[in-house]
């Protein structure tokens, strides 16, 4: 416990001490607040053109300019929420549900001050829990074989299908498995053996994630943006921006509630900021004593659900650093942009590179200091990025989306690939098909290749161990609920179940009443 | 016809996919799976390396997830029927008129430019060859509608052409869509060129 104190402080001077570091974070957290703001470029696509700018540079900065972003895109996208009643980003959905009425209520100011308050206790929340929660993480994962490795996998998908389409979970898990399934193009792990090439010799070497994100979450956002009318005007502020240390303090059980819960929704492979942002928009609803006011312009609502979104953020790298394992579709470019350079994450980092974790700490510190900073004080000049006529920066977009995809292995065939995946994330989501579960797909897809088949060698084809081994026993059981709970008959078998044993509720008002 | 019928898009009033769209996700589903399962069948077994049990060929987990995503997609598709997917009248008509509106005109023209560019310029001409024309292209092609509206907005040049020699709105739309033409052919030069030279002099990248 000392030692990790003490080696946290090691990473802060580390990174701190350095002024280029400063002055990277703090442009990387400025261009991301301008990217997360305008509809139609998410925190995703920013980061992962980002790395494809960042290959040539120390790892150390290449990855602090992917925090600086990630934590400024997904902060960002609450203006445009606030001011549009249009998330910049999807993890800022939750926000415009209250942001926009205190804002039409001519709250501009007060509600991007509270948001802005929000965002940042939210990663400083995940960030003690990154710096404290990882290394623990870490040290277990340690038990984790093939066996445990293969169910982390499943789990990933059919947890992030199941909360990120929560209306229709079997898209989600259909857009989780097609995801598995684009990563089996290609020579497989253990034999070499070209799947699904049909003959061509770019095939051969699969798909590269940058290419395919770029595509899902770059050209495809393009075409649904292109496609609908031009969004409105943005409101201007006249009030006070920077709120009072004693009405933001006011709101301290919403923020550490909405802190953890967005940490842990972050933690959950694939889930996100999304739904960190909205279940922590449905704690505050259920802890408020207002809750009529939801929907309508409340506070509580605003800076819980900007809480929740910002806290993921750094809960979402916990995994990523720990198993590998993205917690989110951004946190996938991040882990992509680790292995380019050269850091091998998983649950060996705190015996090979402990420092490293500690300095992705010191990162997201900066970073959230970076957006009090600018949240605050460059409140008027950053409305001016709303004001980008869409018709003018859209091809810039799409030229860098090229660029972007071609970057990572100067072949392009990754630029058609990035077009292919674009296309089909469009009508994926036209359809209601969610795209996180697809990516979380594409990263877990060797994952559960090599270890289900490495597993079944091990014990000479034995699924048995897959059942019985104790870690392997509860993520299986996890994995069964959720399913469980995904299908329409068994919910309503536990309640016919629970009403035939303790009966009907009786706190439950009839229609009548309602009336 | 039901106002659900009316709405003309892939989903219904309620925000659900229509069950007739899904009718085709199914079976386009269950299509891709058998078609995953027969190519993970035809791989070839790993006996040669002295290695005979199935689990180490290469084709076992795919074909397992063809097995999964053709039961997910006969899930689909049986409960697209449940829901009167197979009630196919009127569906013709309701394609004609989702292509009658503006969005997939302005679809399929984004689409034609971005494969042109990508498929038909870059690569053949130079990186900053081919970009120009991209973005000229697509500025020109969207902002060309929104000219006649700039320039029924009443500003001081307008009012005084009016007053001054009685010009009417269609200088002021030919002026608006010189200005666009212009503004377009500077923005569409400056970034093919900043781009360019960002990424190959600054981040030292290769560009296609």
């Amino acid at each position: 416990m000392l030692e990790g104190i003490v080696q946290l402080f090691e990473g802060i001077t580390t990174v701190s001490s350095d002024g280029w570091n400063l002055f990277h974070i703090a442009w990387a957290t400025l261009l991301g607040i301008c990217v997360g703001m305008l509809p139609g470029l998410t925190a995703t696509l920013g980061l992962t053109l980002m790395a494809t700018l960042t290959f040539h540079m120390p790892p150390g900065q290449a990855i602090l300019i992917l925090i600086g972003m990630y934590v400024g895109a997904i902060f960002g996208g609450s203006r445009s929420a606030i001011l549009l009643n249009i998330p910049g980003t999807p993890a800022n959905a939750a926000v415009a549900l209250d942001g926009f009425p205190l804002a039409r209520a001519g709250n501009v100011g007060r509600a991007m001050g509270i948001a802005t308050a929000g965002a940042v206790f939210g990663t400083l929340i995940g960030m003690l829990c990154l710096a404290f929660f990882a290394p623990f993480l870490a040290d277990r994962a340690l038990d984790f074989q093939s066996h445990e490795f293969f169910w982390l996998a499943v789990l990933g998908v059919v947890v992030s299908g199941r909360l990120t389409a929560s209306e229709d979970p079997l898209k989600g898990w259909i857009a989780g498995f097609i995801g598995l399934l684009v990563a089996m193009v290609g020579q497989d792990v253990l034999q070499a053996y070209p799947r699904f090439a049909f003959g061509y010799d770019q095939m051969r070497g699969g798909f590269d994630l940058l290419p395919v994100l770029v595509g899902v979450f770059g050209f495809s956002e393009l075409l649904t943006v292109m496609k609908t009318p031009v969004y409105p005007s943005a409101q201007t502020t006249k009030d006070r921006v920077i709120p009072k240390i004693r009405e933001v303090l006011g709101y301290w059980k919403n923020i550490t509630g909405s802190g953890i819960i967005g940490t842990f929704m972050g933690i959950i492979p694939g889930v996100g900021e999304d739904m960190g942002a909205w279940v922590s928009y449905a704690y505050a609803r259920a802890i408020s004593k207002k809750r009529s006011l939801f929907g309508k312009g409340s506070w509580e609502g605003l800076i819980s659900s900007q809480t929740g979104c910002s806290a993921a953020v750094p809960g979402a790298t916990i995994p990523v650093l720990t198993l590998a394992i993205p917690g989110s579709a951004p946190a996938a470019v991040l882990l992509a942009a680790l292995f380019v350079h050269g850091i091998r994450p998983g649950p060996l980092i705190m015996d090979e590179n402990p420092g490293f974790l500690y300095e992705v700490v010191a990162m997201v510190l900066l970073a959230s200091l970076a957006i009090l900073f600018f949240g605050l004080l460059l409140t008027k000049p950053l409305l001016k990025v709303l004001e980008v006529p869409r018709n003018r920066l859209m091809p810039i977009i799409f030229v860098l989306c090229v660029v972007g995809a071609y970057a990572v292995n100067s072949r392009v065939f990754d630029i058609w690939v990035m077009l292919g995946f674009g296309v089909l994330g469009y009508f994926m989501r036209e359809l209601r098909f969610p795209m996180a579960p697809l990516i979380l797909g594409v990263v877990l897809g060797p994952i559960l290749d090599e270890n289900l088949r490495r597993g079944l060698g091990l014990y000479d084809g034995s699924v048995v161990p897959f059942f019985t081994r104790p870690i392997c026993m509860g993520l299986w059981i996890v994995i069964a609920i959720t399913f469980l709970l995904g299908t329409t008959w068994f919910p309503a078998l536990l309640a016919r179940l629970r009403d035939a044993t303790l009966g009907p509720p009786r706190d439950e008002p009839s229609e009548e009443e309602d009336e | 016809m039901t106002e659900e019928q009316q709405t003309g898009s892939v989903e219904s009033v309620s925000g659900r996919v229509r069950p007739q769209v899904d009718l085709f996700v199914g079976l386009a589903l269950l299509l891709l799976g058998i078609f995953v399962v027969y190519h993970s069948l035809q791989m070839p077994g790993v006996e040669h390396r002295r290695v005979s049990a199935f689990y180490h060929g290469p084709g076992f987990v795919p074909g397992l997830l063809g097995i999964t995503i053709a039961g997910f997609g006969t899930i689909i598709l049986g409960r697209s029927i449940w829901e009167g997917g197979l009630n196919l009248k009127g569906a013709g008509g309701q394609v004609v008129d989702v292509f009658r509106r503006p969005e997939p005109r302005r679809l399929a023209i984004l689409l034609l430019l971005s494969l042109g560019y990508a498929w038909g310029l870059i690569g053949r001409v130079s990186f900053s060859m081919a970009t120009f024309p991209f973005v000229l292209a697509f500025i020109l092609v969207y902002d060309w509608e929104n000219t006649t509206e700039r320039a029924q907005r009443e500003n001081w040049l307008v009012t005084l052409g009016k007053r001054l020699f009685g010009l009417q709105i269609s200088w002021s739309v030919f002026r608006e869509r010189v200005l666009l033409v212009v503004t377009a052919i500077i923005q569409a030069a400056l970034t093919a060129w900043i781009i360019t030279y960002v990424f190959e002099n600054i981040f030292l990248r290769r560009l296609p």
